[in-house]
């Protein structure tokens, strides 16, 4: 236990330099020590937050991963799978497309993406930055999902 | 083109570190935790129906915008706050300011914003930075995650600024132009204390400051039962990313208002301050110790004893210290 708690970074602990997920920059943190009192440090970022980003991302693939699979079964629309991909909300996605948040959330169930016209459809693809074959093909030239390579 | 002689600090909070910025570059000499006191960002919400990313929402500080804000008003500068529809207008606007000599700054969302660390990649709308000068098409930018200045173009630029989603920035710019003869810290800083004490302990409404952290804690011990392993680890996951992550300088924000304590002893000349912040400084730590034992469990190796009640415990624990040390302010 007692090894485990000194995991726990403290003032004078370099972080590792490559860390777990990819890209590395380095950041100013504060740091509290009964002895030195504050101290301002540059530093990559620690063992805790490296761990988190890198749960997020794993949180966020698998959620991907989901509604791929629902999309390609036709339970969901392929707008649905975009707005995954593309890490969006409806409220983006409206933001973005300039529909209504109903109007998205609607098209988001396959019954209704059927009966859109191309020009609808275009206007999603343009937002996802992919072309209206590609994006009912459930691929995409840019890859955004993956935020970090 | 213009290119202003603006001096490039790196700071853990990116609102504070612009406020400090802005401020240096017209000679008021404010450090980042200062302006981050002075601008009572210190905060704590949990509110479990507002849902951001499928997650319940934690903060950690006040509102996107209230440090600047709020700095400036206290220590008697004037400033400029626009708001924008049109996005021409707003570069136009964005480019008279720097011909006019003043350093800008900008709220963006970081989604698209060509040059930052890609796993940092989310609609996040209330990012800030400077832009102090531009040449052409091309935009000479502070941002103070990184470590060195960058350019981004003109289309770039658009785009973050005209992000859309939750908190839209819609063009959002601000700068200082109108600075007193004299600036009076002390009654800024202690203002500023008073306000962060106050949203601490002091707002009768339960899931802000500690009250929010006990609520939270009493929360947590139900996550794992009411929404299964996956759920709770992906919304403990979200609010120790909220606490670590996002520009907080390390421990949401507790390290930072610890320093503006230990800072202010000297600025206001009341003693008291300097031991208030070393509980300050301790409380962080038991704010990191928290954040570690929870991106264990978040890893799937956390031991029986780690579980979420344990994670409870240190929560309730941090509430108690934290309302002691606001408790202590609110009488300063």
């Amino acid at each position: 236990m007692e090894n485990e708690t000194n995991k726990i970074p403290g003032i004078g602990d370099q972080p590792e330099e490559t860390p777990l997920y990819g890209y590395r920059n380095r950041e100013v943190f504060y740091f509290y020590d009964q002895d030195k009192g504050y101290i301002q440090k540059v530093v990559p970022h620690n063992n805790i937050v490296q761990v988190l980003i890198k749960h997020g991302w794993d949180v966020s693939e698998d959620k991907i991963e989901g509604i791929r699979k629902k999309a390609e079964a036709g339970l969901v629309s392929p707008i649905a799978f975009h707005m995954a991909r593309c890490l969006m909300d409806t409220v983006t996605l409206a933001g973005y497309s300039g529909f209504p948040k109903w109007r998205v959330r609607r098209h988001l169930k396959p019954s209704v993406y059927k009966k859109l016209d191309e020009k609808t459809k275009k206007r999603y693809a343009e937002v996802f930055g992919t072309s209206v074959r590609e994006m009912e093909q459930l691929t995409s030239s840019d890859q955004t999902e993956k935020g970090a390579q | 083109m213009i290119k202003l002689d603006f001096e490039h600090r790196q700071s853990g909070h990116c609102e504070s570190g612009v406020t400090s910025n802005l401020l240096h570059y017209h000679g008021i000499k404010i450090s980042e935790p200062l302006a981050f006191g002075i601008g009572a960002g210190l905060f704590f919400s949990y509110l479990p129906f507002m849902k951001m990313q499928d997650a319940p929402t934690f903060a950690f500080r006040v509102w996107p915008g209230q440090v600047f804000k709020r700095t400036t008003h206290e220590l008697g500068i004037k400033s400029r706050f626009q708001n924008f529809r049109d996005e021409k207008k707003s570069m136009d606007v964005l480019k008279s300011a720097l011909d006019q000599g003043f350093p800008v700054g900008i709220t963006v969302g970081i989604y698209n914003l060509p040059y930052y660390p890609p796993e940092y990649r989310t609609h996040f709308n209330g990012h800030n930075m400077v832009i102090y000068g531009y040449d052409n098409d091309k935009f000479y930018v502070s941002d103070t995650v990184m470590e060195e200045k960058k350019e981004i173009s003109y289309e770039d630029l658009v785009r973050i600024r005209f992000a859309k989603g939750a908190m839209a920035p819609k063009g959002r710019l601000y700068y200082p132009y109108y600075f007193p003869k004299e600036i009076d810290l002390r009654s800024g800083v202690l203002s500023g204390i008073k306000k962060t004490a106050k949203n601490m302990v002091g707002v009768p409404f339960p899931l802000v400051g500690v009250k929010g952290i006990r609520i939270l804690s009493k929360s947590l011990r139900k996550w794992e039962k009411k929404l299964g392993q996956d759920k709770a680890s992906y919304y403990l996951g979200q609010m120790l990313r909220m606490e670590e992550e996002f520009g907080t300088a390390g421990a949401g924000y507790r390290y930072l208002y610890g320093a503006f304590l230990n800072e202010a002893a000297d600025v206001a000349n009341k003693p008291v301050l300097k031991e208030i912040a070393a509980e300050m400084g301790e409380t962080a730590n038991k704010w990191r110790e928290y954040s570690y034992y929870g991106s264990r469990n978040c890893k799937r190796r956390a031991k029986p004893e780690e579980s979420y009640d344990m994670l409870a415990d240190l929560l309730l624990g941090i509430a108690d210290r934290e309302e002691k040390i606001f408790r202590k302010l609110l009488k300063i």
